[in-house]
């Protein structure tokens, strides 16, 4: 039987972990993938912790569940490091994504991290000189790009052309590439 | 022939307005309801952008919504609506009309917990509070699904050996909001599949007849004998229609969907979402050399018995799994449309309900392999048929 890859994306409401989920999704199906990809509504305020899950594969996608051993997990917000529900259940050969301005090596002392790839980027900065907002989201994606081979940047540019209004797709592709480019990654 | 089809990620709540949207419907009224919610704001931009050429007629609830449709089906209209949990509470009364009077609407419904407390979340206690008001009711296991058995909904509701409203029961968030891979058809294609109504009896000033007249107790037991013939047919009806889409899709459609059933000593029934994560568990626990099955009960109402039958009758040990409570009740709804279906037969099975899923909570497929060593407990203990008891509840 086939086994899924499986993402748990961690943040906060308003700052695009759906978005983000889903213009995942769309990348995979041009890519030719099978992809679930799904949001753990909670109570709907602002700043509130969300979740957000993946599910990858070759073939159509059977299990209708939370994510509960992810392959790789994203956290969107730095607030969130803290919280050791984040990292529940990661693999030990998985990756972890973090929006930070610390180098891998610092955050896998500091999280005191003996499994998994580590990534880091500034995504904070980065959604900070491009939007002025704190939309991590799509930096994000370009660091999940870059930490495993999931994806190829380009399918994720694609994909953002497709799902972006206009006025919004130059800001978008410039922090996808930024966060694929100034990804830093450390394996196990 | 199977048709070319276009590969895209949506949300199944986009999913059914994509079907709508390409099924030559007259009239749409809806009031918008978490989780259905985004069906009635992606039709609205279908309407304003000018996709869809229906009437959207805006009203202030579910019971005017449910009203304003069944005006329009007896115009001869294709009709369509949506809602959930608390919306379908307050169309309740309303149900019984559209079915009585024959009106093949068709209904998206993105199962929902009834309040209180108030759950915006999934589970099948508004359904399954509807499941006696004369409408055929299909439950759909993903986002392909939801697309696929909307546009066959229109198909069969309105076949004049059925002629009965439809539920399409799509689980809240778990399809509505998920985003999955599909396949849709081209406009053109689907126009051809489902050319506009064209209805055999309807209000018309031309020539005149009367819907929904008064029926006293020396004709009111006719018109619901009648109204079972009609749900009826449609066990015969659906696999036809259904046929007749896979020859354009090519993707596949029963009644029941059995997985790993033959030789099967013990089987997961389900309805939904959870069907998946049975045949996924299933398929775990066959490599640990359990001889586990799965059957997913797509179609509710009419229940199909036989199928179901058939495919249990040599089953040692059935695990049905309801979403719902039946409160008082010795099991849960889908329980208690099968056990009666095996009394007598292959020396009788154990048959252990499990009330799970409720208010959203999640269902893995270790819960349901919790499940089925209960049942081979009971098995063991001779405990028949236990009452139904909660899977994954705190205590």
């Amino acid at each position: 039987m086939e086994s899924y890859f499986q993402i748990r994306w961690h943040g906060r409401a308003q700052q695009g972990v759906v978005t983000a989920n889903q213009l995942l999704a769309w990348a995979l199906v041009r890519g030719g993938r099978h992809v679930q990809a799904f949001p753990d509504f909670g109570p709907e305020r602002g700043g509130a912790p969300i979740r957000a899950f993946t599910r990858v594969a070759t073939k159509p996608i059977e299990l209708h569940e939370k994510v509960y051993e992810p392959d790789v997990v994203i956290i969107i917000d730095n607030t969130l490091f803290k919280d050791p529900s984040t990292l529940k259940g990661l693999k030990k050969d998985g990756t972890l994504v973090l929006n930070t301005s610390y180098a891998p090596e610092e955050m896998r002392a500091h999280l005191k991290l003996g499994i998994c790839k580590i990534c880091t980027l500034d995504a904070t900065k980065i959604a900070a000189e491009i939007f002025k907002k704190p939309y991590f989201n799509t930096a994000m994606i370009g660091g999940l790009a870059r930490a495993t081979e999931l994806i190829e940047l380009n399918n994720i540019l694609d994909a953002a052309k497709f799902m972006f209004e206009e006025k919004a797709l130059e800001a978008n592709l410039e922090a996808i590439r930024r966060g694929y480019n100034e990804a830093k990654v450390l394996e196990l | 022939m199977i048709m070319k089809q276009k590969s895209v990620a949506l949300v199944g709540d986009q999913a059914v307005a994509h079907a709508v949207r390409q099924s030559n419907v007259d009239l749409i009224a809806a009031y918008p309801i978490t989780p259905q919610t985004i069906i009635v704001e992606t039709l609205n931009e279908f309407l304003s952008n000018g996709e869809l050429s229906a009437r959207y007629i805006n009203v202030e609830s579910e019971h005017s919504a449910l009203s304003a449709v069944i005006g329009g089906s007896l115009a001869g209209g294709r009709t369509f609506t949506a809602t959930a949990s608390q919306g379908l509470g307050l169309m309740q009364e309303v149900l019984y009309v559209a079915s009585g009077l024959r009106c093949p609407i068709i209904m998206a419904v993105t199962t929902r917990a009834m309040s209180a407390p108030i759950n915006i979340h999934a589970d099948h206690s508004d359904v399954m509070g509807s499941r006696d008001a004369g409408w055929m009711q299909i439950f759909c296991e993903n986002v392909q699904e939801a697309y696929d058995l909307t546009l066959m909904a229109f198909r069969l509701a309105e076949r004049d050996d059925v002629l009965l409203p439809i539920m399409v029961n799509l689980d809240g968030f778990l399809i509505s909001h998920t985003m999955e891979d599909l396949k849709i058809l081209e406009d053109s294609v689907v126009s051809e599949y489902l050319p506009p109504r064209v209805a055999s009896l309807k209000l018309d000033p031309e020539r005149p007849m009367t819907f929904g007249s008064f029926a006293l107790p020396d004709y009111y037991t006719e018109f619901k004998r009648q109204q079972v013939e009609g749900i009826e047919n449609a066990l015969r009806a659906a696999p036809e229609e259904w046929k007749r889409f896979e020859a354009l899709s090519g993707r596949k459609y029963t009644v029941t969907r059995p997985h790993f059933m033959d030789g099967a000593e013990i089987a997961l029934v389900s309805m939904g979402t959870s069907a998946g994560t049975a045949r996924y568990a299933a398929s775990k626990m066959r490599e640990d050399g359990l001889k586990v099955g799965a059957l997913s009960v797509r179609l509710f109402r009419p229940f199909p018995s036989e199928e179901v039958k058939k495919a249990l009758v040599n089953v040692n040990v059935i695990v049905v799994m309801d979403r719902t409570v039946s409160f008082g009740a010795y099991g849960g709804p889908l329980f208690n449309e099968i056990t009666p279906l095996l009394y007598g037969t292959n020396d009788s099975p154990t048959i252990a309900n499990f009330i799970y899923g409720l208010g959203g909570r999640d269902v893995t497929w270790r819960m349901m392999v919790d499940a089925t060593e209960i049942a081979l407990k009971k098995k063991k203990t001779g405990e028949k048929i236990p009452k139904a008891q909660f899977l994954g509840v705190r205590e």
